[in-house]
């Protein structure tokens, strides 16, 4: 058995969101029901093993498997927040040389990572 | 897949979700390829994303008395650069000996090229200037504009007696300091 650490991102300013998680065996066999403290939540799991996170938050779903090796101890897991919940977002186009003045015209564009 | 952003006067809006964006531009007559950052984290407490882009066009300010390619050059002209309502944008430039000033990273494009706004602030202080905002467009990577700042027109000055009305003084010198 191995002390891992899960971490999710997206649950808001400050993790003001908590995520209700369970964790399933390769054999889809519940091992463990939690609530993460702080975005993040600890326990063992054996090495070299797949396991399955169903993690739940502000009606969001996070249905992954992910696999334990020897050497990693933390797990990052993200979560999409609704576009409802943002407010609308203001981009600013400057002119590098000339500074604050306003691009006329243009487009920006944006590609998700 | 792709957002789009469109500005507008330096400006624009979108609802985007929290994650990090690889960040390209689209705008005419500047090169895309500095936009700056390129890469850009949308997070649940910042609403405004600030962003630059740079151009590589040239503008020569040419000032004579004529307004010519081979007019008398003016020497100590200032310009700045503006947006349409005036507001001055970077730094001053001043005309050589040439009468050239130069405005340096200026925006062009072959068709639907950006308006370049700039206004005179000074000239030699012998020549009459217009202190308009002015505007041009540039095609290709540089340019000249002939601009032209007149002698100061003739005046007629008169001195006289304060106790003798009209009675002219004969010889005599004013010093006008402006």
């Amino acid at each position: 058995m191995k002390k891992i650490k899960l971490i999710f991102t997206g649950l808001g300013y400050n993790n003001r969101f908590q995520a209700y998680t369970k964790i399933y065996n390769s054999n889809n066999k519940l091992i463990y029901e939690g609530k993460t403290y702080n975005g993040e939540l600890e326990l063992c799991l054996k090495k070299n093993n797949c396991y399955r996170l169903e993690a739940i938050s502000k009606d969001e779903i996070i249905d992954i498997w992910f696999y334990v090796n020897k050497t990693r101890k933390c797990y990052l897991f993200k979560f999409r927040r609704s576009i409802i919940e943002n407010n609308p977002i203001t981009f600013l186009l400057t002119d590098y040389y000339y500074s604050n003045l306003p691009i006329e015209k243009g487009e920006l564009i944006l590609w998700q990572k | 897949m792709a957002k789009i952003v469109n500005i507008t006067n330096g400006t624009g809006t979108a609802q985007l979700i929290n994650d990090t964006y690889t960040v390209e531009a689209n705008v005419n007559g500047f090169d895309n390829t500095t936009i700056d950052p390129n890469s850009v984290t949308i997070d649940q407490v910042t609403n405004s994303y600030n962003f630059t882009i740079a151009a590589n066009g040239t503008l020569t300010l040419h000032v004579t008395e004529e307004g010519t390619a081979g007019g008398t050059p003016i020497v100590g002209a200032t310009f700045i650069r503006t947006d349409s309502t005036g507001t001055e944008y970077g730094n001053a430039i001043t005309t050589d000996s040439n009468g050239d000033a130069v405005f340096n990273n200026v925006p062009f494009a072959a068709t639907n090229a950006p308006v370049i706004y700039y206004k005179q602030t000074a000239s030699d202080g012998d020549h009459e200037f217009d202190s308009n905002v002015q505007n041009t467009t540039m095609t290709t990577n540089t340019s000249t504009v002939e601009i032209q700042n007149q002698v100061g027109a003739t005046r007629t000055i008169n001195l006289t007696d304060a106790n003798y009305s009209n009675l002219p003084i004969e010889t005599a010198e004013l010093t006008l300091t402006n």
